[in-house]
């Protein structure tokens, strides 16, 4: 990243994260949301936990394991771009991140499928307060990862190696958010 | 430059055990059983998410290589985040 | 002073402290019917003093934008603004529209929706003056050099616009006719104008320490990035209680809690590039405002507005004087600070004068700031306690009007020590000082 610093001089502390520094500050306030809405998930949970544990008894939990793993693989893709781009090879960096948006996609499809039985269920985000907070945040976080997928696609066409470690960083924060959510949302009990 | 960002085998291996840590959650979080899990096991999947985001973070988005500011900043703020998360579970009244 | 054109500015700020004048006055007639509640009941209602109060803000922060950005976009852009011409009918006619708006305010012609009471033929005018503005600025953007200062101040400044035009948008049920309602002024004070005043700030912490050009730009984009990502949702606090879905509560708490932190960043970055440059620039009453305004904007909209912005608070702090205390404190220090500070900096160059009053603008500053701070104190206390009277017992509106009438009366007071601050301002920035000396326009500029 030495050649990176030279342009980047004069972000400060900035400086010595892998990218383009206004990603951190996105990446930044993205995890505060985050974590707001999980905190305020955690405290509407005590404040009314039979609904809470009712309602989440309805989610598919196996979905959102297997949701985790397809992000965790993709984002070992992205960063893999990323090593072999540092390498100097181009056009594998391009492959691989080709292999992290079509494994990424699978997300979205899983999670179609999931949204659409839980409408079909009758559950939809004014149910009640789990099933809000279940909407806005998983919500929220498809919405990301739809963010997520069209900036990679932007970065392996455009991939010089800042380009791919600013859409890498994007990618692993949405990675890391749902390891975040799922155990809080889906499993705790 | 190289040396910095990780090589192809440690990313494969940090993946490796992501992949086990999730499958060690889906069977801490009973995944197919609609049972109470207690504080013990709830505990457990905080850590491990906890853990999961730490190697995402240490090595997917290459933390290691970035100032000690930063590595605390993140690392505080996971904790704090999972330990408010963990003690609104301990706080909240049996049913 | 080095472009022929930065001339433009100065009857926009002449304009924009006349209606500064205006709008205090206002504000202190309507105080004082607080403490004296039937005053003028049947010559000027209290709802068309507070129209004029609040008409007279938005339309002088207006004139002052335009005032700023005809200013610092040549000495940005490195050339003359694009047509002159353009820019003195788009003055007049704001201020024809602006005048007859108020006018017509006081012979009961307005259409009634809070803050965009204008008459439909002001809005196009409006809109008008707002395309001929937008046109100007940005034909001089395209033939300049291109700073993020300038980009940045263009992009507030178009946003500005086209949040206006939902202004002409008004469905008839009622709740939508809420949501886009708030789509115009508070999209803009939380968003839009944000960027626009951190423009403004970085231009006049640039010129006034000399600090890298670099360094600015990059605590600009931080600001900008919070500010778009926190402010557009944050908005939701609005929608709490007008009949949206339930889930905006949570949106909105959580956004708004953080647009703190584009304020705090201001406050940072304010004080690091005075540290860092020095604070040697001779116009030492333009440093103070810049300061200021970094200062109370973070209290006023980022602390105050914090204050009241989770659902579950403001279900018992609405429509209180807990909101009252946080539109007074966030308007003045963010927005009315910002123009403030560009028009005592600019002033001395396009008056050509060495800087003048100084010491007369700097007591302008300390008075006025003081008045609103304590007025900012009294609204909150008598908010707090209106909120605990009325929604927590249960004691009827009226009653606890009686309760809390002595606050208004320090409210009162504190709006005269204000007016007197406005009308100090504008003396020390349009007298003559006679111990120093017309020195003509070109006043050596700090380095860059």
């Amino acid at each position: 990243m030495s050649d990176l610093n030279e342009h980047n001089s004069g972000w400060g502390p900035l400086s010595s994260l892998p990218g383009n520094p206004i990603m951190w500050v996105l990446i930044w306030s993205e995890l505060l949301v985050f974590g707001a809405a999980l905190s305020g998930f955690a405290v509407a949970r005590m404040l009314d936990v039979q609904t809470f544990d009712a309602s989440q008894a309805h989610l598919d939990r196996f979905f959102g394991a297997l949701n985790t793993m397809v992000l965790l693989t993709s984002g070992l893709c992205a960063a893999l771009a990323v090593r072999v781009r540092s390498d100097g090879n181009s056009s594998a960096s391009r492959w691989w991140m080709v292999y992290a948006i079509l494994i990424g996609s699978v997300f979205l499809y899983v999670k179609i499928i999931e949204y659409g039985d839980k409408l079909d269920a009758g559950f939809d985000i004014e149910t009640n307060t789990f099933f809000t907070l279940y909407y806005l945040i998983t919500g929220f976080h498809f919405f990301h990862v739809i963010m997520g997928l069209i900036i990679l696609a932007i970065v392996a066409w455009k991939n010089s190696l800042e380009n791919l470690e600013t859409g890498a960083a994007f990618w692993h924060m949405v990675d890391l958010i749902w390891v975040l959510v799922y155990p809080v949302i889906y499993l705790v009990r | 430059m190289q040396a910095k960002l990780p090589s192809t085998r440690r990313l494969i291996f940090v993946w490796a055990v992501l992949i086990a840590a999730t499958i060690g959650l889906m069977g801490a979080g009973r995944v197919n059983a609609d049972i109470d899990l207690g504080s013990t096991w709830v505990t457990v999947l905080l850590v491990l998410a906890g853990a999961k985001s730490s190697l995402i973070l240490w090595f997917y988005l290459n933390l290691r290589q970035s100032s000690s500011g930063w590595q605390k900043g993140f690392i505080a703020f996971l904790c704090v985040i999972l330990s408010f998360i963990l003690g609104a579970y301990y706080l909240t009244p049996a049913i | 002073m080095k472009y022929e054109t930065q001339k433009l500015a100065y009857p926009y700020f002449l304009a924009a402290m006349g209606l500064f004048v205006a709008q205090v006055l206002g504000g202190l007639l309507a105080g004082t019917v607080y403490i004296f509640p039937n005053l003028l009941a049947e010559a000027v209602p209290f709802n068309v003093i507070r129209m004029i109060h609040t008409n007279a803000l938005i339309v002088w922060l207006l004139f002052g934008f335009f005032g700023a950005a005809y200013y610092l976009v040549p000495e940005e852009t490195e050339t003359e603004i694009h047509s002159p011409l353009i820019a003195k009918l788009q003055f007049w006619l704001f201020l024809f529209g602006a005048a007859a708006a108020v006018l017509g305010y006081l012979f009961g012609i307005h259409e009634g929706r809070e803050f965009l009471e204008q008459p439909l033929w002001i809005k196009v005018a409006i809109v008008v003056v707002a395309l001929m503005f937008l046109f100007n600025i940005s034909m001089t953007l395209l033939k300049g050099r291109k700073t993020a200062v300038s980009l940045i101040l263009v992009m507030g400044l178009w946003g500005l616009a086209l949040f206006f035009l939902f202004a002409f948008y008004n469905p008839s049920n009622l709740a939508l006719d809420k949501m886009f309602w708030w789509y115009v002024v508070h999209l803009w004070v939380e968003g839009v104008w944000e960027l626009i005043m951190a423009a403004i700030l970085a231009f006049l912490l640039i010129k006034m320490t000399g600090i890298d050009r670099e360094i600015v730009e990059k605590w600009l984009y931080v600001i900008v990035s919070m500010t778009l990502f926190t402010g557009l949702l944050g908005m939701g606090h609005h929608y709490f209680w007008i009949g949206t879905p339930g889930y905006w509560q949570w949106i909105g708490s959580i956004f708004s809690t953080l647009e703190v932190l584009p304020f705090f960043a201001i406050v940072v970055f304010a004080f690091m590039v005075v540290r860092k440059g020095g604070r040697d620039h001779p116009n030492q009453a333009a440093m103070l405002w810049t300061l200021g305004c970094a200062v109370l904007a973070f209290f006023g909209a980022g602390v105050w507005g914090f204050m009241h912005t989770l659902a579950p608070i403001n279900y018992l702090t609405h429509g209180t004087q807990v909101t009252a205390a946080h539109g007074h404190l966030a308007f003045f220090g963010a927005y009315v600070m910002v123009n403030l500070a560009i028009i005592t900096y600019a002033m001395p160059h396009l008056r050509g004068m060495q800087p003048y009053n100084q010491v007369l603008n700097m007591w302008s500053f300390w008075i006025m700031s003081s008045g609103m701070v304590f007025m900012t104190l009294t609204l909150t206390a008598a908010g707090i306690l209106q909120t605990h009277l009325q929604r927590v017992m249960g004691i009827s509106f009226m009653e606890v009007a009686d309760e809390i009438g002595f606050f208004f009366i320090l409210r009162g007071l504190s709006g005269v020590v204000v007016v007197i601050g406005v009308l100090l301002f504008v003396y020390a920035t349009l007298s003559t000082d006679k111990a120093q000396v017309r020195v003509g326009g070109m006043k050596p500029q700090a380095a860059e």
